[in-house]
């Protein structure tokens, strides 16, 4: 009897115990659904339609494909191009819809406003111009745009602690145009722990394109695997019995980068490297190198430089007696700060070759120009000098964003953080400066790379007293989809 | 208003600096726990960091009279040294810091040597062309260190078995901190202890006049080497412990600016003091941090890139402020102004009635000299710190009183 009753007690006991776990189990259950909710965002509904109320093509329209891709199942949200992040990987208190509100989305970005390259700045300053217009003709869903951009120095430490500040202000919903591949580079693990969006990296760094390790990291521009595929494809047409190529390079990480690039672009054809030469970025001018690079008698000299080095090579080349068919890194295709100076030295640049995906607004080849003046009046009102070619530059960045949010807010599971993510590997746009044919386009893991067209121009009819213009001197090359990501470089190089 | 006097070394004088002191390592220890952003955290190491630079920097040009603009270079072989081999090479980040050390002493040394034949302005030369070469160094050998994109590295691990928590998001950044606090807290133990000792003062003596030193028996080279050595290895010291605090560097970190801004700290801390690199360190830092930020948020300059710009021009007009009004920096400044309320009368040296001529006054007891003073009358102002021999007269006596350890107090 009494044994009957300790195990009437026991199994009481027991049922009592699971009871009591079952209910603590459910209540836990009910706390990971409410978090998870938070972190997946399930409860939302795609945007309605877009609510800008300009029609001018000033300002881009929805990608209609986007309403495909998004929320997934459960956590995960997809994109094209095999596309895919797990939320359920990301920090316990991160919030799907952080930065993003009823009235405004807010993103931040890190740039130098001080020390040596401060002009860089004014992309910043260029992107916010671009998204005034925005706001003023209906914002992004009825939303403004809020650019919050601190100071960096360029220097990545300080990249980084303005990332962390901005991570755990809970205030941001992505980081846009983060300026520089060092500050860009050292933030890209944290932003990827964090789930922080990092996205249209103003670096042109190859390794910011590698979306299988790094999901939430996107970069933007013309890169320079891409800018050397496109000369090396002009050269195989132009060049069909093959060429000699001399490549003067500054010894830093772009002139690296444009040697490694074009060497991994020439492989397996008859085009062939027989000198490198490669200079200070603070040397004056490029007259041993030319003189070492002439000697081998090359058919082609590639001046892979910026600002002042290449106007020292052109003159160099132009002086001596070595007539090589002359190619520039696109950082050389500025008429008045790269090819005007030569005119003192009495010279003219002609007969430069550059690659060119976008036009400048004032360049005098330019055929928008009604965009030109709506920029002009964009940026004159914000107090901006519209010459400054990184106000230009910031503009066609502040078009990618706008095209990214609007793109976002169709996708399933509406305007989040998650699909703002999807939409930055996945948008197919055209800003009206671009070449014809020149499309912005990604594709998840497929296509990291935004930028592979371009066209080679000439640089012509310049004499010592009048600058020149450009003239096509090929159709556009077109490399879409070649290059794939940073992952698949490694991997064939 | 009344003024209090104390005696220097007795027992209020000694419960004061107990209270000062413990009260200063009060804000240090609870500083990162009061808040729980990871920006305000770091930005508390980072002064402790930038203050072992400004210290380095201190004992070369504050007590040595060597002025150099050449911090940064070693600032950044420090750093550089720590994550190459970090990165590169596994170690532990705790184990690079006498690696650096040793190659700034030995890199340091070697500046040190143009100094012993020029001073001044041409100094001042040779120090810049080391902060010029470094960032083109770092370009050149960019297979080592990373060139522009820089180089990087996983946080430091952290201890689990304190009581601060690792796992919450400023847990890392605390320890970080209390580490870095740490080896910074010795740093200036070392400096305090060198400043005090026989080669301390051989580098005032050089400092006042090498001519004098040298008469004296100062072997002036050999002190302006190890000062020099001396400065590169707390520069060195310093970038190992920034890269703990943020372990990303690229040569724009270590640029000319950085030795710049490391003087404009020191400048305003003071110069000639080993605590005015705290306030320099964070004059540098609030001036980094956040004087853009503050501009643009006044609407001070319109456009963004003006308002990055005046980091710069608040540096300058600090350095001209401070060197125009108040030459021995805030240390300097608030000893005076301390010395309004509390005067504290030096402790002569041990045995220094032996001084007095047989003939002279009657000795006073040396623990209560100056106590009881004609009311009204103008306390003995004590010399500025680390002033050369300075003669007091004691009252009551005729006998100068020599002087040659730093005020305290």
């Amino acid at each position: 009897m009494r044994g009957t009753v300790w195990r009437k007690n026991v199994t009481a006991g027991a049922v009592a115990l699971l009871a009591a776990l079952s209910v603590t189990a459910c209540s836990h259950e009910e706390s990971r659904q409410q978090a998870e909710a938070a972190r997946c965002g399930a409860a939302a509904e795609p945007e309605g339609e877009s609510t800008i109320t300009v029609n001018d093509g000033s300002i881009p329209e929805p990608n209609e494909d986007a309403a495909q891709w998004g929320l997934a199942d459960d956590c995960t949200y997809k994109g094209p191009g095999g596309f895919s992040i797990d939320l359920t990987k990301c920090p316990d208190d991160w919030d799907i819809n952080a930065g993003i509100t009823e009235e405004e989305i807010r993103l931040f970005s890190s740039m130098p406003y001080a020390g040596n390259l401060a002009a860089y700045g004014a992309i910043g300053d260029g992107i916010a111009a671009y998204f005034q217009h925005v706001n003023d003709n209906g914002g992004i869903y009825g939303r403004k745009i809020v650019y919050d951009i601190k100071d960096d120095q360029l220097q990545p430490d300080v990249t980084r602690q303005n990332t962390d500040d901005a991570i755990q202000s809970g205030n941001y919903a992505a980081g846009y145009a983060i300026l520089g591949s060092s500050g860009n580079l050292a933030i890209q693990e944290l932003t990827n722990a964090e789930c922080m969006p990092q996205v249209a990296s103003a670096a042109a760094n190859d390794a910011l394109n590698d979306p299988e390790n790094f999901p939430w990291t996107t970069s933007f521009g013309l890169n320079y695997y891409n800018e050397t595929a496109i000369w090396e494809k002009w050269l195989e047409e132009n060049f069909p019995d093959g060429a000699t190529v001399a490549v003067l390079a500054s010894s830093n990480a772009q002139g690296e980068a444009y040697i490694n690039g074009f060497t991994a672009a020439i492989e397996g054809t008859n085009i062939n490297i027989v000198a490198t030469e490669t200079n200070e970025v603070t040397a004056t001018n490029l007259d041993n190198q030319v003189t070492s690079a002439a000697a081998r008698g090359a058919d082609v000299a590639i001046i892979a430089q910026a600002g002042t080095l290449c106007t020292a090579g052109f003159a160099a080349i132009e002086r001596s007696a070595w007539d090589p068919t002359v190619i520039a890194a696109n950082s050389c295709a500025q008429i008045d700060t790269v090819f005007a100076p030569l005119q003192q030295q009495g010279l003219t640049g002609n007969g430069t070759h550059v690659v060119r995906y976008y036009y400048g607004p004032y360049d005098n080849d330019n055929p928008h120009t009604e965009f030109t003046r709506l920029y002009e009046r964009v940026v004159s009102e914000q107090g901006l000098d519209p010459t400054n070619a990184q106000i230009a530059n910031g503009f066609w960045w502040g078009w990618y964003a706008t095209q990214i949010l609007l793109d976002a807010g169709q996708m399933k599971g509406g305007l989040n953080r998650a699909n703002i993510n999807v939409a930055a590997h996945s948008y197919d746009s055209h800003y009206p400066l671009e070449l014809d044919g020149v499309r912005g386009k990604v594709s998840g893991v497929e296509d990291a790379y935004p930028f592979e067209s371009g066209q080679i121009f000439v640089y012509e009819n310049a004499t010592p007293e009048r600058t020149g213009t450009f003239r096509a001197a090929g159709p556009l090359i077109d490399n879409e989809g070649v290059l794939k990501n940073w992952s698949s470089i490694q991997a064939s190089s | 208003m009344a003024r209090i006097t104390l005696t220097e070394g007795s027992r209020q004088h000694r419960a004061l600096q107990m209270g000062i002191a413990a009260i200063g390592a009060l804000v240090v220890l609870t500083l990162p726990l009061l808040t729980d952003e990871v920006g305000a955290i770091e930005t508390f190491t980072q002064i402790a960091c930038y203050a072992v630079a400004i210290l380095g920097l201190g004992l070369l040009t504050g007590y040595t009279g060597q002025i150099s603009i050449g911090m940064s270079a070693f600032v950044g072989l420090g750093a550089y040294t720590t994550i190459i081999l970090v990165v590169d090479h596994g170690w532990p980040y705790l184990a690079t810091i006498p690696v650096g050390i040793v190659l700034c002493l030995i890199a340091g040394a070697l500046v040190g040597i143009p100094a012993l034949r020029i001073r001044g302005l041409y100094l001042v030369t040779v120090t810049l062309a080391v902060a010029a070469l470094f960032p083109v160094l770092v370009h050149r050998f960019s297979d080592l260190t990373g060139g522009t994109d820089g180089k990087f590295a996983q946080d430091m691990e952290v201890p689990t078995w304190t009581p601060v928590d690792p796992y919450v998001r400023a847990g890392v950044p605390r320890l970080h901190y209390y580490i870095i606090v740490l080896i910074a807290a010795l740093a200036f133990l070392v400096a305090w202890n060198v400043v005090r000792s026989r080669v301390g003062r051989a580098m005032l003596a050089v400092r006042d006049s090498e001519l004098s030193a040298s008469a004296n028996g100062v072997p002036v080279a050999r002190v302006k080497v190890f000062a020099f050595a001396l400065s590169a290895a707390y520069g060195g010291l310093a970038g190992s412990l920034l890269v703990i605090q943020a372990p990303v560097v690229s040569e724009t970190r270590f640029d000319l600016f950085l030795s710049v801004f490391l003087l404009v700290g020191l400048i305003v801390g003071g110069s000639g003091t080993i605590i005015g690199a705290i306030p320099g360190a964070i004059a540098f830092v609030a001036l980094r941090t956040y004087i853009a930020d503050w501009t643009e948020a006044l609407g001070l300059l319109g456009a963004r890139a003006e308002s990055g710009q005046i980091v710069g021009v608040i540096s300058g007009l600090l350095l001209l402020l401070f060197v125009f009004l108040l030459p021995g920096g805030l240390v300097d400044g608030l000893g005076t102004l301390r010395r309004r309320f509390l005067v504290v009368i030096p402790r002569p040296p041990a045995g220094w009635q032996q001084y007095i001529p047989a003939s002279g006054a009657p000795a006073i007891a040396h623990d209560h000299p100056v106590t009881e003073r004609p009311t009204g009358s103008r306390p003995p102002v004590p010399p500025p710190a680390d002033a050369p021999l300075v003669s007091a007269r004691v009252p009551g006596t005729t006998a100068p009183l020599q002087r040659t350890s730093h005020e305290k107090g």
